[in-house]
Formats: structure tokens, sequence, C-alpha cells
């Protein structure tokens, strides 16, 4: 055990997929520990909010102000106020007051104002220009006038029927972060419905490794049973199950999923319910290559001779031929296990996974996301995090067995 | 005469095919074997030999199938028990094999240890695996076997090595029967004559009280068993000590069989070898007369119609030939 253990994590192949599967489910363990809380509670009232960090305007201005002087931070906000749209009203203005420009650099917003404040006259009436243009160059000077001046925002707190002043803000305060209560900061944004994507991701990671888990134990125990019965009892039990095997095998295994998740209906359908019916429908591949393993084992010798001393079926196959086939059930099991993920991801994009209001998965991620058009708005912190989970995953899963066979089967050393 | 230990009465057993014909693999098989003594089973290849072992063993599991006959060990007869009751007071105490591939005979994902364990937990449900070790110990030390192997898994063994193992694993019940099928043929010289002194040393030290040895290879059964009887298409063609049958084999196919043994010794170099022509019957149609007619050089026509019984001359020799012992002896020395 010791020495297929020490031969098993030599093999690079398997280290990676088990070292990237280790840090999802360390991921998961640790994350919650310092963001408690359900992970579908809506912390914003916002749709697809980007990521960032967010903190509440109110909570902010009632926090202690600094006043930093840095260089050229005025110019930096100015910069950012004014938009290239507006820059190119200006300058098609200037071009209509026959004012010279070329001195100007367009870039250079200080000057560009400065220019539009000295010369800009709402009363003059410029040919060929209708009334609404006109008017877009009186709010674009509204607005281009507020930048400019030293205006000063009052708090204000009811108290008594009467406004008490509570904070002044001037344009050059600042608001050190840390002191602000009730920032939430989203790495990944949040979702249609205001909720914190990497939160919620955390969880659904979680969850359908469970279904993934469930649905390859399922799987397995049923094909590795009936495998083993169909090779090693042969005949008629052998016929049956092959039969019955093969009717599985035929009917295309997805459509059987999504006909019965749909029969079973939403409010019965949870994420376990879910995961057995994957495993139900998954287990045909397991049961024939475990029987085609069986057949080539029932006949060696020591195992002609457990039955030539009496044991049981039961123990016999126990004891001389499961620990044959062991190594190779561990292979089918974890990619079940990977099969299983993207089965449940697959159905719950199709909106028929598990009920969408007791715990996320990232298959119902992913359905929330398309419904909501998350693709064509470009949020794409709502979907595309998920897909590189679910990638990640099956990715260090099948990674595992790639490297658990090159161990146990020598034909694919290297 | 002494004590009669295994007695074996028209044995009849039968593989049945795929296509659901009968192949009558051992057909009416009777010897009896005698307290200290050895009995070793020669023949060619599909002449039944192992199926008569696996016989007596009471192994019929599909394709083969028991038809008639008695196994009677020590006035007990053990054919047509259940697998259960065989498996508690039978195998091991009073019949034991050992297998014809003894080196694949180790499951190999247990330690020898445990398949001690097993044998007497299914006699002994009670036994405490510190004195199954104690006993264990004791019987490889006395048999030769490092006490180390008792730790070892069946690949960290060598072939002989596994071979002895298998024997000591088998003989730990002492039972009174043991049937050897080739427990040595796979094996470089070495490693058979050690096989050959262990069961030597189990008989001289009273572990088992008779043997059967079955093997293809005739100056091994001269060496080792005290009687020798051949068998031909499923039925005994004849029995003698092991000296009368190698010098004077009565029997033409058992004649035939003594001739094709190469010795190693001066003076044999460059001599030829007589062979069997042809091949043995198909049992699934056996042929009504002598099954060995068809290969047999002084075969008559009646030899193909006449049923042949088993005829004894001799001190408890016994043989299946339409011609007289004189007859045949004339002919061989004509020859």
């Amino acid at each position: 055990m010791k020495n297929t253990l020490r031969q098993v994590f030599h093999s690079s192949k398997f280290l990676t997929g088990f070292l990237i599967f280790a840090a999802i489910l360390l991921t998961m363990w640790i994350y919650p520990l310092f963001n408690p809380g359900n992970p579908l509670e809506m912390i914003g009232v916002g749709t697809f909010a980007q990521p960032g960090t967010y903190f509440s305007l109110y909570d902010a201005a009632t926090t202690r102000t600094e006043t930093l002087r840095l260089p050229d931070a005025d110019e930096k906000r100015i910069t950012n106020l004014v938009s290239d749209a507006d820059r190119a009203a200006m300058i098609e203005w200037f071009g209509l007051m026959e004012i010279d420009v070329s001195e100007v650099d367009a870039t250079d917003i200080d000057a560009l104002l400065d220019l539009w404040l000295e010369h800009y006259d709402p009363s003059v009436k410029i040919k060929g220009m209708t009334q609404a243009r006109r008017n877009f160059f009186k709010r674009l000077d509204k607005n281009l006038r507020q930048i400019r001046s030293a205006d000063t925002l009052l708090v204000m707190h009811q108290e008594d029927e009467e406004l008490v002043e509570k904070a002044r803000i001037t344009k050059t305060d600042y608001v050190n972060v840390s002191e602000v209560a009730n920032v939430k900061r989203l790495p990944l944004g949040t979702d249609n419905f205001g909720r914190d994507v990497l939160k919620e991701l955390v969880s659904a990671t979680g969850t359908s490794i469970v279904i993934g888990l469930i649905a390859g134990t399922v799987a397995t125990l049923i094909g590795l049973t009936l495998g083993l019965l169909a090779g090693y009892v042969g005949g008629l039990a052998d016929d049956i199950i092959m039969f019955i095997t093969n009717i599985f095998t035929v009917i295309p295994g997805f459509v059987l999923l999504i006909l019965i998740s749909y029969s079973i209906g939403q409010d019965q359908r949870g994420a376990s319910v879910v995961a057995i019916v994957i495993g139900l429908t998954s287990w045909t591949w397991t049961a024939r290559s475990v029987r085609s393993q069986v057949i080539s084992l029932r006949n060696r010798d020591h195992v002609n001779l457990s039955k030539l001393s009496g044991h049981s079926l039961f123990r016999i196959i126990v004891t001389d031929i499961l620990p044959y086939i062991a190594s190779y059930v561990v292979m089918a099991f974890i990619l079940q296990v990977s099969s299983g993920i993207l089965a449940e991801a697959q159905l719950s994009l199709l909106g028929l996974g598990p009920k969408t209001t007791v715990t996320p998965t990232l298959g119902l991620m992913m359905n929330w996301a398309m419904l909501y058009s998350a693709h064509t708005n470009g949020s794409w912190w709502a979907y595309f995090p998920v897909i590189l989970t679910i990638t990640l995953i099956s990715f260090s899963l099948n990674l595992m067995n790639t490297g658990l066979d090159q161990v146990f089967n020598p034909t694919l050393r290297d | 005469m002494g004590k009669v230990i295994l007695e074996v009465r028209d044995l009849k057993t039968k593989y049945v095919t795929r296509f659901r014909e009968d192949v009558y693999a051992v057909d009416g098989v009777s010897f009896k074997i005698e307290e200290g003594k050895s009995l070793g089973v020669a023949g060619e290849s599909g002449c039944g030999k192992s199926t008569l072992a696996l016989s007596m063993m009471g192994y019929y599991f599909p394709p083969l199938h028991y038809i008639s006959g008695d196994i009677i060990i020590d006035g007990k007869n053990i054919s047509g028990l259940d697998p259960d009751t065989v498996r508690k007071s039978i195998l091991g105490t009073e019949i034991s094999y050992i297998p014809q591939a003894a080196m694949n005979a180790l499951n190999p994902t247990q330690k020898i240890i445990s398949f001690l364990e097993d044998v007497i937990h299914a006699h002994d449900a009670k036994a405490d695996k510190s004195e199954i070790r104690e006993r264990a110990e004791a019987r490889f030390a006395e048999l030769g076997l490092p006490r180390n192997v008792l730790d070892k898994h069946a690949v960290e063994l060598s072939g002989g090595m596994k071979q002895r193992t298998v024997i000591a694993v088998s003989t730990i019940l002492s039972p009174k029967v043991l049937i050897a099928d080739e427990p040595s043929s796979a094996l470089d010289v070495t490693s058979q004559k050690m096989v050959i002194k262990m069961m030597r040393e189990l008989m001289e030290k009273g572990y088992i009280k008779s043997m059967l040895f079955i093997t293809h290879e005739l100056p091994l059964l001269y060496n080792v068993t005290d009687d020798i009887m051949v068998m031909y298409a499923g039925q005994i063609v004849e029995r003698g000590t092991a000296r009368e049958m190698v010098f004077d084999p009565v029997h033409p196919y058992s004649h035939g069989l003594m001739g094709s043994i190469l010795v190693p010794e001066a003076g044999t170099r460059g001599s030829t070898l007589t062979a069997i022509p042809g091949t043995p019957p198909n049992l699934k149609k056996p042929p009504q007369g002598c099954r060995f007619a068809e290969r047999c050089r002084y075969a008559k026509d009646e030899c193909r119609y006449h049923t042949i019984a088993d005829k004894p001359f001799g001190e408890g020799r016994s043989y299946r030939c339409l011609m007289s012992v004189d007859e045949l002896r004339e002919v061989y020395r004509n020859e």
C-alpha cells in the first residue's frame, strides 16, 4: 500500500491533477471561514455589478475624511469627468465660432476648458444650428462650469424636523476605505440577482463536487455489482444482465436524463436527487468494462482453487477478484465523478437541474447567467469563472485518471 | 496388506460442452491406496489425470459433472456431500490437493499467513491468530521453510519456494490423502528435488497417510511412488508396483509409454525413442471396444467390439487388454 501510494504520487500527471483538485477543495473549505453567510443572499439591488470594491456612499460621507495633496489628482479627476464626446463637441463649437484652436492640444483638458469658459456665450446665435443643438451646447456649458466650480457637498441629517449638517465634502476630500463601514469587496462582482458571484461560486463548486461524488458512487456501485455478477457467474445471469446493460447503452443517456429530470418536477429535484438520477443513467460503461475484466480473471488458478475450497460467491468476488480490478474501478470512479459534474452542468443549463432556491450549483449559475443575458451584455464575471472552475475540475480529475492509468498499466509507462 | 486409507469405486464424471455434448473424462475408475503408500498416475495429456484429481476433490462446477461412484476415505464416503460440509469437515483434514499450476495458486494480494488462517478457520472457527502463527511456524520450520515466508506475498517468493509453500499450506491439517497434481512439472531440477524431498518427508513424518501423485514424468514416478497406475482415455489400463510397471509393463499402451522415456545415461545418446502413433480417441464418442485399439500395434478385429474388463494378475496387479499376460510378454520379447 505504501509503495503503491509512493508510486502513484511519483507520477507527475497524477500529482498535478491532485494538486489542482486539492487547491479547489481547500478553497471550498477555507473561503467560507473568511466570508461566512448564505451564498444566495442578495447584497445589492443592481444586477451584474462589475468586479470591484463597493461601499455605501452614506457610510463613506460620515467617515472621517482626509485631504490628500496629490499633484495631479485634480487634473485626473477633470480628465475623467470630460468624455471624448464632450471634447469633440467643444472643438466643434470652436470651429463654428471660428476660434483658432490650433495652439490648444485636444488632450490638454485644462487649456481647452480655459478657452471654453473665456469664449462661450449662450446668447450667440449661429446660423443653421437647430434649437436642439443649441440646447445641447448650453447643457454642456453647465456641466463644464460645474467641474471648475469649487462646490462643497453638504451631508444633512434630519433631527426633530430640522436638517442638521452632518458632514461637508469638498472635492479635495478622500476617504480611507478601510475606515468605511460595510465595504463589499466583490472580486467577481455580482450576478443578475445582486449576489456575490465568488461566494456563490465557492458554494456551487462544493455542491457540484458532492453531486459528482454521489453520481459517481451510485454509477460505480451499480456498474461494479452488475459487472462482477455478469462476469463471474456467467451463463444465464450474464445474458440477462448484459441484455439490460445493452438496452441502457443504446438509449441515449442524456435524453433519458432529461426525461427523468423533467418528470420528477422542479419541487422534488434536490441536488442529491439529481445526482442519483445522473448515477442511475451512467453505469453502463462501468458494468461492461468490469465484466470484461472479470471474465479474464474468473479462470485464474487461484480463483478456481478458492472455488474448490468451498468459499462462497461473495467471498471469492471480494477477496480473489476485486483486488485485481480495484485500480481499474478507482479510475472508472474518478471518470464517473468528472462526467457527473459535467452532466449536472448540462442538465442545469437546460433548466432541469436542482431547484434554484436551496443551493447554487455550477450548472445553475450558468443557467442564470444565460437567462439574464450575461453573455450578450458583456458581464463575463457571471459565467466565465464558472466555466473555468468546471474546466479545472474535470481537467484535474482526468489528469489524475491518466496518471493512475500510467502507474497501474505498465504498457502505458514511458 | 495395510489398512486401506483411500478407496475409489467406479468413479464416473463428465464434462458437458457448450453444445450439450457429454465428454466422459473419468469413466469407471477404481483403485485403493493403503496406509503409508503412494500411488502414481501416469498418462498422456488429456487422458483424465487432472479430472480424476478434481473429481476426487469434489470440484463439481460446470462444465464438470458427477455421474456415479464413491470415494471412501478411512471408511467414510465423501462423494455427494454439500460444499459447506466438504469445506468444514473434509478438505484439509481428510483430503488435500496440490494444484497443477502452483505458481498461480496463491492469491497475489494476500500474505501467506492468511491462507493458513483460512484453512484452519474453516475447521476451527475459534482458532486465534497467534495460535495459528505458532502452529504454522512450527510446521514450516520442520519442513525446512524459512519463517519469514509467512509474512510475504506470493510474488515475493521464487517458483520452488512457492510450490513448497503451497504444499505446506495444503498439508497444515495433516490430511489422510494428499493429491499432488504435477507438483514439480514447472520447476527446475534443483527445486524439483526439494519438492520431492519435502513430499517424502511429509510421508515419513506421518503428516500425510497416503498420496496420489499425478505426473507425466515417468522416471519421477519410479523414484517417488510405491505403485504406478497408467490411465488412458478416462480409464485405468494397467496397475502395478513402480518397479514392475517400469521394467515389466504388460498393457501395450504402458509398454509404449515406458519405451518413450529418455533416460540421461551413458550409451543412450543416438538411440531412437519409440513413440506411440496416433492421437487419443474423442471422448465425446468413446470407441465401443478397447479404447486403445486404434493406436495399438497388436490390435485385432475383436478388440474393437469387445468391452474389456480390468483383469487382475500377479500380486495385486491388473491390466485391461484382450490378450493374456503371457501372450503379451511373448510379443514384446520377439520384437
